[in-house]
């Protein structure tokens, strides 16, 4: 997996591409508790290029979930394919992240 | 209908990349849908992985199989390991409606394979962990 970021208004993007998987899961973790430190509180996941998530994909993403939590912070999934959409409700995921179709739907949810 | 394919892997994740790479390839020759074949992909992960890291605890090298046969519309996976015992039909479903505070973040592979194969059983017989996974195609 690869991640890129960008910065729109006060909202911080992290744009992943490839696999959500063990790898990919523990770059997740480490880049939010990076940019967490930062000062950063509103985060959109752009999930355009994410071709799969496994178990350790879904860890990742809760792991992040109960660290925006504890911050006070706000996290918007945008782009879920419905493959993955798919395993996120399976595994009751739905209920606590915010899935967005679209980036600019999930820029859109944020205060201006 | 595909003769069936044995493959013998090794108690290693790096094994899954060859995995996923054949199972693709399968796919695509028996016309099986995009979504079918993420479903098997992602189950054929999450068991493969379990093998891996679980069934050996001690350290060095081991080998297991995984058998696949596609036929009369249903895809098949048997996936043989001399590991320590462990029966995916009997592992706990993790709490899916828990709230975030007391959410467990791990415990959903064997979950999510249970969820989207159409079946999953498992024998014990001669120190072996035999687990069959089923999709039907159509």
């Amino acid at each position: 997996m690869t991640l890129n970021e960008e910065k729109n208004g006060k909202v911080f993007v992290l744009v992943l591409s490839g696999k959500l998987d063990i790898e990919g899961a523990k770059m997740l973790v480490e880049k939010m508790t990076q940019i967490l430190d930062g000062g950063e509180r509103h985060i959109v996941l752009d999930f355009t290029d994410i071709s799969y998530i496994n178990s350790a994909g879904l860890r990742g993403l809760i792991l992040v979930a109960k660290q925006l939590a504890s911050s006070g912070g706000k996290l918007v999934l945008a782009a879920v394919s419905e493959p993955n959409q798919n395993i996120l409700e399976i595994s009751g995921l739905t209920s606590i992240f915010t899935l967005r179709p679209t980036r600019a739907e999930a820029l859109g949810s944020f205060p201006q | 209908m595909t003769e069936p394919t044995t493959l013998i892997l090794q108690n290693d994740v790096m094994e899954l990349e060859s995995v996923m790479s054949f199972v693709s390839d399968l796919c695509v020759r028996n016309s099986i849908p995009a979504k079918i074949a993420h479903d098997l992909n992602l189950a054929l992960d999450e068991m493969i992985t379990n093998v891996a890291t679980h069934a050996y605890p001690a350290s060095g090298e081991h080998q297991f199989t995984l058998q696949i046969t596609v036929t009369n519309g249903e895809f098949v996976a048997r996936i043989e390991d001399e590991g320590v015992e462990f029966n995916p039909t009997e592992h706990p479903i993790p709490d899916l409606d828990a709230p975030l505070g007391e959410r467990k973040v791990g415990g959903l592979g064997i979950y999510l394979v249970r969820q989207i194969m159409t079946s999953v059983e498992y024998q014990r017989v001669a120190g072996k962990n035999v687990v069959t996974l089923r999709k039907k195609l159509t």
